[in-house]
């Protein structure tokens, strides 16, 4: 497997490995440059204490009895053999100085003050330039003999050869340099390929494997870390394998499911807009069973007050029926008598036949909206009512203005107010209220008309306050209420005059609002 | 017997035995005078003339041997004996032996040339102050001079005799014998001497390290260009493969490897010449003869 080059781990062990080897040679080669330069300036020293002491001892006779000629002739010679050396000057204690150089000699009255500052009584040495003083390393040594000071010998050794060995060492630095980083890329790149190609290959493998291809499988085989990777690595590969293979198993269930599913929703959709139809015709056919109920229940509420209302006509024609029977009895059945009997019959009947009319009227259903009076709407609804109001002794006030008039269907808007008043009517007898009252107020608002009607009865449950307008829902006995006279209410309400219908309790008890648009 | 009669008698049993393989390997000798050549007795210069003689015979089959030789006598019995093919002395030592030798050379004659010109010229130094001035001027003044130069010593001597009929000791104070030719120069200008006798190229040399000897010195004498300092001589013209060592030996400063010899050895050239050549030196002598007598 090809190691890549730009792999980061790869080039970090590359570089790390680059990095110490360059580092430890650039620290050697930091320490030894100055210890070369030591030892080369060791070795100048000697060779001017050689040279020194060689010159002085050749010349010590001539030195002594100041024979100048020899002592030029032999350090002429001197520095024709030694073309290192750049000048030889002899400065005696006392007069001239000499000074012979590659070029040639000449006699000086006094050296180099500088030069001067080196006459000591040792060696003294030093690498730098002045008038006497050229490029070189210059060294001077005292003459002495037998312990009596004559003078000093000057000698400037040429620094090319000590310049040329730094230069050389410089040069070899380099290429000892140039040669390492081409050994450290040679080998750092195998060492970094060695540390890291384990690696590699798993970083490889696992790249496989995040791809989605299971099969791979690691052949290192080592007993370090890395082959303790290894085989984690594989025991990982292979668990991924099986769960793999068990969500493909459970992906070719769930597909089967789905599949069928899907077929099912195709059949749904197909039959959804049948069933919808279904639906809406059996939510029309629960609306019209709704409707139909709650006229039944209407009819009933019918029934029950034509039964009030009739009560009393019946008892005085049942009155008139047995003084008749009477008076016949006693023989005083008379025209006269018969006359007023029939005549108070005739009224007592026309009377029960009128209300059957008024109930009739009332429960015919409105086929068009018409303009009416909220006032004159109220007083007929209760007076269908009043005899029951009356029979439980419940009082029944009207606050309502004159001229409240609005249009729409009046036999169901008189409905619900029907359904209200009976409504306050049961609880008012169910919590059994002292002063049992009922108020109905009408009045504008400014956009349309407000039509409440108030009980004393304590008022809606807390609980159910919310679940009054659903169909079927009732606290009524069983048998006493249906459950769909405040839903039908709120339909007409709403659907039928765009109003709404709300209630909420005040200190009395339940207020239950109508607000219809003008 | 001393050392050196026992090295001469070594040599001269070595020699015998040379001469059987001398036919088989060409085999020369090339002997020089110590005396009147005593820079050639440094170790380094001995060494360098080793190498001058190899690349004499260089391209052939010859083999050089060097024998120094301490005493003329010495050169003498080899000569007679046939033992040597190149000689190499002082000058002195032709005009003086010229009788004896005469029998034996023929030219060509090599000189070796250790100035600027083929032939040397012997002046007298000495500061400013004895300018224009006769030689009697000098006398009782302090000389330096370098003594291996035999001719130059006869030419001063000669001087002196001329004169005023006296040797070279009794006409000057003190007579300071230097190491090095040009030591005499120095020992002038540094007032240690109040003249000296010189080859004026040796004058020239020290000048040009130091321009300030010329503006102190001034040349009091010159002899004029007549002397050939050193002579190489072949005492065996018949041999044939001694061709290929004259002709090395003419041209000898014509290579690189031939110039650095003659540095080393001091030597600007190595120059054919002839006995007519060396007739004013010869003149010189019986003239110095005279004087002597």
């Amino acid at each position: 497997m090809a190691i890549k080059i730009r792999s980061r781990i790869f080039l970090r062990v590359f570089i790390l490995f680059a990095s110490l080897i360059l580092i430890i040679m650039a620290f050697f080669a930091f320490m030894m440059i100055p210890m070369q330069k030591d030892a080369l300036q060791q070795i100048m020293y000697t060779q001017g204490v050689t040279v020194s002491r060689s010159i002085v001892q050749a010349t010590s006779d001539a030195v002594i009895t100041n024979d100048f000629g020899f002592i030029v002739e032999h350090n002429v010679e001197v520095l024709k053999n030694n073309p290192s050396i750049h000048y030889i000057a002899v400065s005696p204690l006392r007069g001239q100085s000499i000074k012979v150089d590659q070029s040639g000699w000449r006699v000086l009255e006094k050296p180099d003050e500088h030069l001067t500052l080196m006459q000591t009584d040792k060696i003294e040495y030093n690498i730098e330039q002045s008038e006497w003083i050229s490029d070189g390393y210059h060294f001077v040594y005292p003459i002495k003999f037998s312990g009596i000071k004559w003078g000093w010998l000057h000698v400037e050794f040429s620094t090319k050869k000590y310049n040329t060995y730094i230069k050389a060492m410089y040069l070899k630095l380099i290429y000892i340099f140039v040669s390492a980083m081409i050994l450290i890329m040679f080998i750092g790149f195998f060492f970094a390929r060695w540390v890291t190609r384990p690696v590699s290959i798993i970083s490889n493998l696992a790249t496989q494997v995040a791809n989605g291809n299971l099969d791979v499988r690691s052949n290192i085989k080592r007993k370090d870390e890395i082959g303790v990777l290894s085989n984690s690595f594989n025991t990982m590969v292979e668990s991924l394998y099986q769960s793999k293979n068990k969500l493909e198993n459970y992906n070719q269930q769930l597909e089967q499911e789905v599949k069928k599913r899907t077929l099912d929703l195709d059949a749904l959709n197909k039959n959804l807009d049948k069933k919808v139809k279904q639906a809406v015709m059996q939510r029309q056919e629960q609306e019209q069973l709704l409707i139909h109920q709650s006229r039944l229940a209407a009819m009933g509420e019918m029934i029950g007050a034509i039964a009030h209302q009739w009560r009393q006509p019946l008892n005085a024609l049942s009155l008139v029926l047995q003084n008749q029977n009477i008076n016949y009895q006693l023989g005083k059945l008379d025209e006269k008598n018969m006359q007023r009997s029939m005549e108070k019959s005739e009224r007592l009947i026309n009377k029960m036949s009128t209300t059957i009319d008024d109930f009739r009227n009332f429960f015919k259903p409105n086929k068009h909206a018409e303009q009416f009076n909220i006032k004159t709407l109220l007083i007929s609804t209760i007076g269908l009512l009043d005899a029951q109001f009356k029979n439980h002794n419940i009082e029944i006030h009207i606050n309502c203005e004159e001229d409240l008039n609005i249009k729409g269907f009046q036999g169901e808007f008189s409905q619900v107010i029907i359904n209200l008043l009976n409504n306050a009517k049961d609880t008012l007898l169910e919590r059994e209220s002292k002063t049992p009252t009922v108020n109905i107020s009408a009045h504008r608002i400014p956009n349309g008309i407000n039509v409440t009607v108030q009980d004393n009865a304590g008022g809606i449950s807390a609980e159910i306050i919310n679940k009054i307008y659903d169909p079927y829902f009732t606290t009524k006995d069983e048998g006493k209420g249906t459950g769909i006279g405040l839903y039908m209410s709120k339909m007409i309400v709403e659907n039928n005059m765009q109003g709404k219908l709300y209630a909420f309790n005040d200190n009395e008890g339940a207020n239950f609002v109508i607000e219809i648009p003008a | 017997m001393n050392i050196r009669n026992f090295k001469f008698s070594l040599f001269l049993l070595l020699s015998t035995f040379n001469l059987a393989f001398a036919q088989q390997y060409n085999e020369v000798t090339l002997a020089y005078l110590e005396n009147g050549l005593n820079e050639l007795s440094n170790n380094k210069k001995h060494m360098a003339l080793q190498f001058l003689s190899e690349e004499l015979v260089k391209g052939s089959d010859i083999r050089i041997s060097i024998l120094p030789v301490s005493t003329f006598p010495e050169i003498q019995s080899l000569i007679i004996a046939g033992k040597i093919d190149f000689v190499i002395f002082n000058s002195f030592y032709y005009i003086r032996h010229h009788d004896f030798l005469a029998q034996f050379i023929k030219d060509p004659i090599w000189v070796v040339q250790r100035g600027d010109q083929d032939k040397e010229n012997y002046i007298l130094l000495t500061n400013k102050q004895y300018a224009d001035q006769n030689i009697i001027r000098l006398q009782g003044q302090r000389i330096s001079f370098y003594p291996h130069y035999l001719l130059m010593k006869l030419y001063l001597e000669h001087l002196t005799k001329q004169s005023n009929s006296q040797d070279v000791a009794s006409f000057f104070k003190k007579i300071k014998h230097t190491k090095t030719a040009s030591q005499a120069v120095l020992d002038v200008f540094f007032g240690i001497s109040d003249v000296c006798i010189v080859p004026k190229h040796i004058f020239d040399l020290t000048a040009d390290l130091n321009p300030a000897i010329k503006q102190k010195l001034s040349i009091f004498h010159q002899s004029g260009e007549k002397f050939l300092p050193v002579l190489i001589f072949d005492f065996n013209h018949t041999n044939p493969v001694h061709n290929h060592i004259h002709k090395n030996l003419s041209k000898i400063g014509d290579t690189v490897r031939g110039k650095q010899l003659l540095d080393m050895l001091n030597i600007e050239a190595i120059k054919v010449t002839n006995q007519e050549q060396l007739k004013p030196m010869q003149k010189l002598f019986q003239s110095h003869q005279v004087l002597l007598k």
